[in-house]
């Protein structure tokens, strides 16, 4: 009985931290120097390989444009161009004194139905319209509403793809004529 | 007074001054602060650092940023790879900033875009495994009118730099 009372006692012992304390203190200032405290990114494709490859060959065969114009005070216009030929151009007014970026969202999701194999938006932004608006926009115009998904055929494959990207291609179309 | 008065006897009669610091609760913080520092440690190899006042807009795109030629425009300046072409007031271009012949030409951009064009297609020249390809990574200010950003744009796409990549803060 003796025994197993000296035993208990030997069994408690203090954990020695401080080579644990050694290394962590040499890992943070090294990580301190390599902190990124803001992620930044860059707008452009995130899809998956095989599906970004059939979108780009989709967006080659089309003959189908899709243009935006962001107006400030007017709000949004799309003017689609198939195989050359205008159609009636499609507003989304202002809510208020602001954007209806939903609407904008609908229509886009419309078109993109009407024509599944563009993926590429030409904006055509007024002059005084901020850059923070605009990526506001491209980032509406990028993915459908509630992730829902839009077929289309891949060219090269004759396959049936869905996917929930609307318009993730942006081009600056008035870079030039301004 | 010596050794042996009241000072002395106390210091002869206290217990041995070794004592032990209990580190635990500091080890509990460093390893929080560790695990944070892992979140955000960064591990793309492309090191954007936005200059000081610069806001960058937010964006949900998830697309890592590419190596390629920096060019920054904040409120006070045109920079191309950390060097000022331009100045700028308050985010607008001073008069007289741009070609009397093309009002979107910007012609101090255009000079330092097209040294670098040069010197990368010299490169390509030599080096089977460089390729110019004619893209630009462009971290503008969020407030920035696309007045100022069509001419910044428009010089580039002259100097031979026609894939502008946007620069944005991810959400």
């Amino acid at each position: 009985m003796r025994n197993v009372k000296s035993r208990t006692a030997d069994a408690t012992f203090d954990l020695n931290l401080a080579p644990i304390l050694d290394i962590i203190v040499s890992i943070v200032p090294l990580l301190l120097m390599s902190i990124a405290f803001v992620q930044v990114k860059m707008i452009d494709t995130s899809v998956p390989q095989v599906v970004a490859e059939a979108v780009q060959r989709a967006n080659d065969k089309s003959e189908t444009t899709v243009t935006l114009i962001v107006s400030k005070g007017k709000g949004f216009t799309f003017e689609v161009m198939k195989a050359g030929k205008k159609t009636p151009l499609i507003s989304v007014p202002n809510k208020g004194a602001d954007w209806d970026m939903d609407a904008l969202q609908a229509v886009a999701f419309g078109i993109k139905q009407q024509s599944p194999e563009v993926f590429r938006v030409d904006l055509a932004p007024e002059a005084d319209v901020n850059l923070n608006d605009l990526v506001v926009v491209m980032d509406k115009l990028r993915r459908s509403p509630d992730a829902k998904k839009v077929a289309f055929v891949d060219p090269a494959s004759g396959s049936k793809l869905e996917t929930e990207l609307m318009f993730p291609n942006v081009l600056f179309s008035n870079v030039v004529s301004n | 007074m010596g050794r042996n008065g009241g000072m002395g006897r106390y210091m002869d009669r206290r217990t041995p001054s070794s004592f032990k610091i209990q580190i635990t609760s500091m080890v509990d913080m460093f390893v929080i602060l560790l695990v944070f520092l892992l979140k955000t440690y960064s591990t793309s190899p492309v090191n954007i650092t936005p200059k000081e006042g610069m806001r960058l807009p937010e964006s949900t795109s998830l697309a890592e940023p590419i190596d390629v030629v920096k060019l920054m425009v904040s409120r006070d300046g045109v920079f191309v790879e950390d060097v000022k072409v331009m100045d700028l007031d308050k985010g607008h271009l001073r008069v007289g900033a741009a070609d009397a012949n093309d009002a979107s030409f910007l012609r101090p951009l255009f000079d330092e875009l097209d040294k670098r064009a040069k010197i990368a297609k010299d490169i390509s020249k030599v080096n089977d495994s460089f390729e110019f390809d004619g893209k630009v990574l462009m971290q503008a200010d969020r407030d920035l009118a696309y007045d100022v950003l069509q001419k910044v744009m428009y010089t580039s796409m002259m100097a031979g730099y026609a894939d502008v990549k946007l620069a944005v803060a991810g959400k």
